[in-house]
């Protein structure tokens, strides 16, 4: 074969498997956000993410949560009626490394929290730690939470065995505020309960292999809407290229 | 309150129900205790309280502070009946500050963060609010800890501030001043330390895991140095866990108490004139792990946090016997993770 056209060939050949390669990962990371919307959280850690027990997961300033099981604890949580949260991402930023075994990527995400409260068949009880997170109520006063949320996915991807999976997420929450409110009035109110929430995000009724399922580390970077707060860029622009 | 009391103040974990940080009144004459009042706080992990005032610090053992991925450190001021008014917070540069203690001049407070390994220094103001820290100290980078983390910070006398060192696996010692180091005692075989108490002319540091307790001589004004003079242990037998969390010493210096979750007991130690700890006792406590305990600031009794049974208990101190006796009184609150105690008001 001509030397100019294989070297065109092999260099086609490159871009078709670049391109494979990040459309399998915005795939994977679509499939992550529809289990997660679905209610199908226990499938996320053994089909999508990494089996290396290094993985890990934060989530605003949870700190890291730095083992694969700790990552489960995410996704498996109380499926009480009324309670159902949704991701929707958007804007991919992605990049691929030279030699197709690791990948980086940034999704902006929507997302929406619920929990029907009062409202459901199996209400809170009066005085459950839960309530605090219950952010609207009825004019009647029963309490509910329905909150729209901004965040930024920013995630670290391998290749096992030919597949694409998940190895680190780091979620950064923007903001989140009740439906029918808006980010600006709630900055502040958000802070009151904040650290609940996030403890809140890791409770799970599995069996532990723990007595406490605490963050392995301090968190890395964190950064939500205040009324006083500039916006940050975080994300290393080098790697992702 | 009309009749002869004290306040127990006990910090909760956010969790089961919490509501923060419970008033308790206990009674002077029977020691019986009945909740009084309870404030919003997230994650009291310790509790600090003074003599001079009716102040009391809280160390904000969470992941976040005003919006911020942080600790922090909350004062507050306690009214004659026991309800709390916030006098301010700070944030503490690092998260879950987990141990708080304020300075015997009630001129600072100190806090120690968990995640990150740094300890704070806040001035406090004329009504005792905590000022912004005015000093941070950062732990040297240490490429084998497994954690970059403190679990106790303790002046030492007006001079030095003691930290239990996860990240070192020491005690280090920095001058209160300025922050700069003047030394560390490595604790050998790579225990896991976890808390620090000062009593005379020695300093105690406590092992979580395996439930030693090493005792120095402090020289620091001498040479700058802490010596060994002893190790022992705060059970009879040797255990697989001990969970080891809490040590105190009786305000007439002559009991320390550990207390050790695995075991759910308060070990009772004498302590003899040369400062060396002498084991007396180890009680069983009436329910599980005992995360800390608060001793009344005239001695006559302890009241132990009994975070998984959800309660406090109550015990007389005998300081003749090196003795503890239950009063049979306990109180119902959800995942108590700290205890202060005044005197008798």
């Amino acid at each position: 074969m001509d030397e100019k056209l294989a070297q065109r060939l092999e260099a086609l050949e490159q871009r078709v498997s670049l391109l494979e390669d990040k459309a399998a990962i915005e795939n994977l990371m679509a499939k992550h956000n529809y289990y997660f919307s679905a209610g199908q959280g226990r499938r996320i850690v053994p089909e999508l993410w990494t089996k290396d027990e290094k993985a890990s997961l934060e989530y605003g300033a949870s700190g890291v949560y730095g083992a694969l099981w700790k990552v489960l604890t995410f996704y498996v949580n109380d499926e009480a009626p009324g309670r159902f949260a949704t991701f929707t991402a958007a804007n991919r930023w992605l990049s691929v490394a030279g030699d197709g075994r690791t990948a980086r990527g940034v999704w902006m995400v929507v997302g929406t929290e619920t929990d029907a409260g009062d409202l459901s068949g199996r209400p809170p009880a009066q005085d459950d730690q839960r309530r605090v997170l219950l952010s609207s109520r009825t004019p009647s006063g029963e309490r509910y939470r329905a909150e729209v949320l901004l965040q930024k996915h920013e995630a670290r991807f391998v290749k096992e065995d030919g597949c694409w999976k998940i190895h680190d997420l780091h979620i950064g929450e923007y903001f989140r505020c009740p439906a029918g409110s808006d980010w600006v009035a709630c900055a502040k109110t958000r802070q009151v309960t904040d650290g609940m929430w996030l403890e809140y995000l890791f409770e799970t009724p599995d069996p532990l292999p723990a007595r406490e399922n605490l963050p392995s580390g301090a968190t890395t970077w964190h950064w939500q809407y205040d009324v006083d707060a500039l916006p940050e860029l975080q994300v290393n622009l080098d790697e992702l290229g | 309150m009309n009749t002869a009391h004290y306040f127990a103040f006990i910090g909760t974990n956010s969790v089961r129900g919490s509501k923060g940080i419970y008033s308790v009144s206990i009674d002077a004459e029977t020691l019986r205790p009945t909740l009084v009042s309870t404030h919003q706080a997230y994650n009291t992990g310790a509790l600090s309280i003074g003599r001079a005032h009716n102040w009391l610090y809280a160390a904000n053992e969470g992941m976040t502070f005003q919006g911020l991925a942080d600790g922090g450190v909350t004062g507050y001021a306690y009214d004659g009946d026991g309800v709390l008014t916030k006098l301010g917070g700070a944030r503490s540069h690092g998260q879950r500050t987990c141990a708080v203690a304020l300075d015997e001049g009630a001129r600072c407070v100190y806090g120690a963060n968990f995640y990150e390994g740094t300890w704070a220094k806040w001035p406090l103001d004329e009504t005792g609010a905590p000022q912004p820290a005015s000093l941070v100290v950062a732990p040297p980078e240490v490429p084998d800890a497994f954690l970059k983390a403190l679990h106790c910070i303790l002046p030492i006398g007006e001079k030095y501030v003691g930290v239990i060192s996860l990240t070192e696996c020491a005690l280090v010692v920095y001058r209160a001043e300025d922050g700069s180091r003047v030394t560390r005692y490595v604790f050998p075989n790579r225990p896991f330390p976890r808390y620090l108490e000062v009593c005379g002319s020695c300093i105690y540091a406590m092992m979580q895991d395996p439930g030693d307790i090493y005792v120095f001589k402090n020289r620091l004004d001498e040479n700058g140095t802490i010596d060994l003079i002893q190790t022992i242990s705060v059970q009879r037998g040797k255990m697989a866990h001990y969970g080891t969390t809490t040590i105190r010493v009786t305000p007439d210096h002559r009991l320390m108490l550990a207390a050790t979750r695995e075991a759910n007991s308060l070990s009772v130690f004498r302590i003899l004139p040369d400062g060396w700890l002498e084991l007396a006792d180890v009680v069983t406590l009436p329910g599980e792990t005992p995360r800390d305990f608060g001793i009344s600031q005239d001695g006559r009794f302890t009241v132990t946090c009994l975070q998984r049974s959800n309660e406090i208990c109550i015990h007389r101190i005998d300081p003749e016997k090196a003795a503890l006796t239950d009063t049979g009184y306990k109180l119902s609150i959800p995942s108590p993770a700290a205890a202060a105690v005044t005197g008798r008001l």
